[in-house]
């Protein structure tokens, strides 16, 4: 019986990592096209600031849209 | 009569664009390839070389540079997409909720055209905005100047970041097509990890990684447009792949004919590479 719980614990823990590892593929994968989309919505300072914004302030975004 | 010949009417409007566009070209810029030709100055004076060119091209150091820098890019990104696809396609044959979502968003980059990720590229790597820069700036502390220090190194980035999902989709196709009971009687028969992937996994999906490493290849060896517009060759000619120096040639020093003569000798080493490939692949099955 103690054997049989180690393996379902084995298997949650392999699947816990597999997630983890998606995630962070995912991210890696993706964080160029996020920036890519950030980068679109942001005006021409923020997009040359430094340090970079992370995320664009959007308030400025319907007078930009004009 | 007419019914005799009538098929033949009809294969003529496909033949004939096959012909215009594929044939016709390629025999003309073979031709040109042994001539002394400028398309700048038109009917100028053309002189026949034979193989002048050629010889020119294989003679001087120039190409040999380029070949070798073209080389160790094609290795570099060839070799990391393939390590990169095989984790990435182990990872992604296990079952897990949202698979097919995870798979979507992570082949993403390849619907980007190449030219647009050059250019994008070229601001994330950027010495004084770019965020790749800054991440690397809050790990380590230096400000690194990627796109002129690391040029080769950005340059196989974005291919790999670009083309890995490639890898990786047929890798997956090659693990999805082993059958099951093969991988039960290795868990039956309780195989380690690293000999159920050398005796059941290896040898059914080596034909599919044969493939994709030859599609990759020919295609990294092409790459043209992403390190252009990321780089245009520089700094100096440290990422001058033969593609660029093909199109400096033709279209910036117009020399038409030697630039015909350099891509008969790129199609000639592609399909040296492509025979190595098939016969590696054929030696197995």
């Amino acid at each position: 019986m103690a054997s049989r719980r180690a393996v379902r614990r084995r298997s949650v823990v392999k699947r816990a990592l597999t997630y983890v590892a998606v995630v962070i593929v995912c991210v890696i994968f993706l964080f160029p096209i996020f920036w890519l989309i950030a980068t679109a919505l942001k005006t021409r300072a923020q997009a040359f600031s430094f340090p970079p914004l992370m995320e664009p302030h959007l308030q400025e975004l319907p007078r930009r849209l004009h | 009569l007419l019914e005799k010949y009538f098929p033949i009417f009809l294969i003529i409007p496909a033949l004939a664009v096959v012909f215009f566009l594929v044939i016709f070209p390629l025999v003309w810029s073979l031709g040109l390839s042994f001539y002394r030709y400028n398309a700048l100055r038109g009917g100028g004076k053309i002189t026949f070389l034979g193989l002048g060119n050629y010889l020119r091209l294989l003679s001087g150091s120039l190409v040999w540079e380029r070949l070798i820098t073209t080389g160790e890019f094609v290795a570099a990104a060839v070799c990391i997409e393939f390590l990169l696809g095989l984790a990435l396609a182990l990872l992604f044959s296990q079952q897990f909720k949202g698979r097919r979502l995870a798979i979507t968003l992570v082949t993403m980059p390849m619907l980007i055209a190449p030219v647009a990720a050059g250019i994008f590229f070229r601001y994330v790597f950027d010495a004084t905005f770019g965020v790749v820069t800054y991440f690397i700036y809050l790990v380590t502390g230096a400000k690194v100047k990627l796109l002129s220090n690391y040029a080769m190194l950005s340059v196989v980035l974005v291919d790999v970041w670009q083309w890995t999902p490639f890898m990786m989709l047929f890798i997956l196709a090659g693990l999805e097509s082993i059958p099951r009971h093969l991988l039960e009687s290795a868990e039956i028969d309780r195989f380690s990890w690293f000999t159920r992937f050398k005796v059941v996994i290896w040898p059914t999906i080596r034909p599919l990684v044969m493939l994709a490493l030859l599609f990759r290849t020919m295609d990294a060896f092409r790459t043209f447009d992403s390190v252009f517009a990321l780089t245009e060759g520089g700094p100096g000619t440290q990422t001058e792949l033969i593609s660029i120096t093909l199109y400096r040639i033709a279209f910036q020093y117009f020399r038409t004919g030697e630039s015909c003569a350099l891509a008969f000798l790129i199609l000639i080493i592609v399909i040296l590479l492509t025979n190595l490939y098939l016969r590696m692949a054929r030696r197995v099955t």
